[in-house]
């Protein structure tokens, strides 16, 4: 039995998995930054000639971002989590600009469990603070409301698929919405009974696309830390069975605070 | 209510703060009787630990009664008496539930800060900067107490505070120092720093079997105690070649055990010693590791160095030739408060041990401004500094 579970489980993984590259700038990204720093570096050479204190450290720019478009990998994205699915993947076909996080988390506790409370969707924004509301419209359909960078209201629809057997829950979002995305989450025994693993991972493209991301990691908006966050908070209620805050605890800097003379004291 | 917050750098004020509230169901607020000053806080006094910002209430030894409970809480009275470990543990994770308490994986609200700095984070700690959660400390006259089911450890009627006050910290942390180091019986051990956890790790290692501690320090007073109240032979740095008299001392094996309890702001007159200190004035390194080579050269081979000594970020020139030549185990890290506390109370109840010997200062919440400036200029032969909250 175990057997053909597993091999149903690889079946439906690999449907919705989105093949990642080890690079993570897409093609169009990389044609833009190779001319892009072709010139500079040439700019930076004929300034160099003249003044090697400007010249030079922009030849080195032009430089780094050919070595970037060469490479097809960002040091910056890497440090920032994102990925992009690798050119012959489906994903590329249906999102060829999509961001992609993926995030793993282990949780003592049973997976179906898990699958459980996670299938609540109504309950994901206590874990997700971006997400303002998830109303299952049907067994198959819900709709997210989120609050995305500069405050802006974000909307969509999607199709859920609930697979109990499997441990896995897929969404997809229908045409239409405010951040066009698939992503999925499964949980699946870890080794040595350390519980389960949690992987989450989501595509999602943006009006702005990168540079919007980019913004939103700034504006501490990014979806990515909003995932890692709301994956450590899941862990903590369910292993814990609440999430650690300091929020409004005593400091000496609040307004009612004030120092104690030692010699009124005395 | 009062409470001792931090400003910066040698900035430390007692203010009046608003009370610690429940925040989640299983918290406590326990009203402080006794807390103390930690060798730990002078890293905080001195700031040379990260993410501290103003306004923090200090404070992670302390003890009192419980005034509140979250609904979660079911093992607790209102009325009871408590020590508080000062590691925040969940008691459910993984790291809970094998016994390695000081790595929850739960506690720490802040968790992504320590996982940019170590990769993963560690459990939260009380008064002890925002990397490692933020919560408020204990030298104040409230505080809240997550997790307080699995965390406070009541404590039987007609025992004093003073006897069991340093469970929360120190106590467990010279046991666990002396465990760390494998002691058998027959063993020599050798300790570097004769503070409050040095004595404790000298009175761990002797009941833990070691025939013969050696402990090493140059402030006289602080040998002193090492020898009088620990039962140590000493040597004094600042007079002698540490290795030398070592070997000298073993027969030429070099002592089974090392152990370093001064951490990351080690004195010494050696050259790589004036080295760390001129390259953490500017910043290159955030740790001054002289002790922690000093001790990894002076093992005997095959021993075994342990390191209950506060460690933060980064520090240079670490031998690990030498501790590779010699096959020497090294293990160190965070008290695993939780395991040990309970063990401790008994043997304080059976007499093996009574804590309060390292007590020489009791004083108020108000003056503890004052007692960090003669704790950490060791005046007034300071070993320990007892809070006195309720007087």
């Amino acid at each position: 039995m175990p057997q053909t579970q597993q091999a149903g489980t690889a079946a439906t993984l690999h449907a919705h998995q989105f093949h990642l590259d080890a690079n993570n700038i897409t093609r169009q990204e990389r044609l833009t930054t190779g001319f892009g720093g072709a010139a500079v570096l040439l700019m930076g050479i004929g300034r160099a000639l003249r003044s090697p204190v400007s010249g030079l450290p922009m030849a080195f720019l032009g430089a780094s971002a050919i070595a970037r478009a060469v490479s097809g990998r960002s040091r910056l994205y890497r440090k920032l989590g994102v990925q992009t699915p690798s050119s012959d993947s489906p994903l590329a076909e249906r999102m060829p600009n999509a961001i992609v996080v993926e995030h793993v988390v282990t949780i003592n506790c049973p997976a179906d469990k898990l699958f459980r409370e996670w299938s609540k969707l109504e309950n994901l924004p206590t874990f997700m603070h971006n997400i303002v509301s998830v109303a299952q419209l049907s067994a198959t359909r819900a709709r997210w409301i989120a609050e995305g960078p500069g405050n802006r209201r974000l909307e969509w629809e999607t199709e859920v698929e609930f697979n109990k057997r499997e441990k896995l829950i897929a969404w997809k979002s229908l045409p239409g919405g405010d951040v066009p995305q698939e992503g999925f989450v499964y949980f699946e025994p870890a080794p040595g009974g350390r519980g389960t693993e949690m992987t989450f991972q989501l595509a999602y493209t943006m009006t702005g696309g990168r540079l919007s991301m980019l913004l939103g990691r700034v504006s501490g908006a990014d979806p990515s830390q909003h995932i890692r966050e709301a994956l450590r908070r899941f862990k903590a209620r369910m292993e814990a069975g609440e999430v650690p805050t300091t929020e409004g605890q005593p400091t000496g800097v609040l307004p009612q605070a004030t120092e104690i003379s030692r010699k009124e004291a005395a | 209510m009062k409470a001792v917050c931090w400003f910066g750098k040698h900035d430390v004020r007692t203010m009046n703060v608003p009370d610690p509230q429940i925040l989640n169901d299983r918290d406590a607020i326990v009203r402080v009787t006794s807390s103390a000053i930690c060798g730990s806080d002078m890293h905080l006094y001195d700031g040379v630990m990260p993410t501290m910002r103003k306004g923090d209430i200090l404070g992670h030894e302390f003890m009192g009664e419980i005034v509140e409970l979250g609904k979660g809480v079911k093992n607790l009275k209102v009325g009871e008496r408590v020590v508080i470990p000062f590691t925040i543990s969940c008691g459910n994770c993984y790291f809970c539930k094998n016994d390695m308490w000081s790595l929850c994986d739960n506690s720490n609200p802040n968790a992504n800060l320590a996982e940019i700095a170590y990769g993963y984070s560690p459990s939260a700690l009380y008064g002890y900067t925002h990397m490692f959660g933020g919560y408020a400390g204990g030298q104040a006259e409230y505080v809240r107490v997550p997790f307080a089911d699995v965390g406070a450890l009541k404590i039987p009627d007609g025992v004093p505070d003073e006897k069991v006050l340093f469970l929360s910290d120190i106590f467990p942390t010279g046991w666990q120092a002396a465990e760390n180091a494998d002691v058998k019986r027959g063993d020599t051990v050798a300790v570097w720093g004769c503070g409050p956890v040095g004595l404790f790790t000298i009175k761990s290692a002797y009941l833990q079997g070691a025939e013969r501690v050696i402990a090493i320090d140059d402030i006289p007073y602080r040998l002193r105690a090492a020898a009088e109240q620990g039962g140590a032979e000493t040597i004094d740095y600042s007079q002698v070649d540490v290795f030398e008299a070592l070997k000298e001392m073993t027969g030429g094996r070099g002592p089974d055990a090392c152990i370093d309890a001064v951490g990351l702001e080690a004195h010494g007159l050696s050259i790589d010693a004036l080295y760390d200190r001129a390259k953490t004035a500017v910043k290159l390194e955030t740790g001054r590791a002289h002790v922690l080579r000093q001790a990894i050269h002076a093992c005997r081979k095959g021993g075994t160095v342990s390191i209950p000594g506060v460690y933060g970020g980064f520090v240079d020139k670490f031998p690990i030739g030498v501790a590779f030549a010699k096959g020497l185990t090294m293990r160190m890290g965070q008290t695993h408060m939780h395991k040990y506390m309970r063990p401790l109370l008994d043997r304080i109840v059976k007499g093996d041990i009574d804590p309060s010997f390292v007590i020489t200062h009791r004083v108020r919440l108000e003056d503890v401004p004052d007692s960090y400036v003669m704790f950490g200029g060791h005046e007034d032969e300071c070993m320990k500094v007892k809070i006195d909250v309720v007087h």
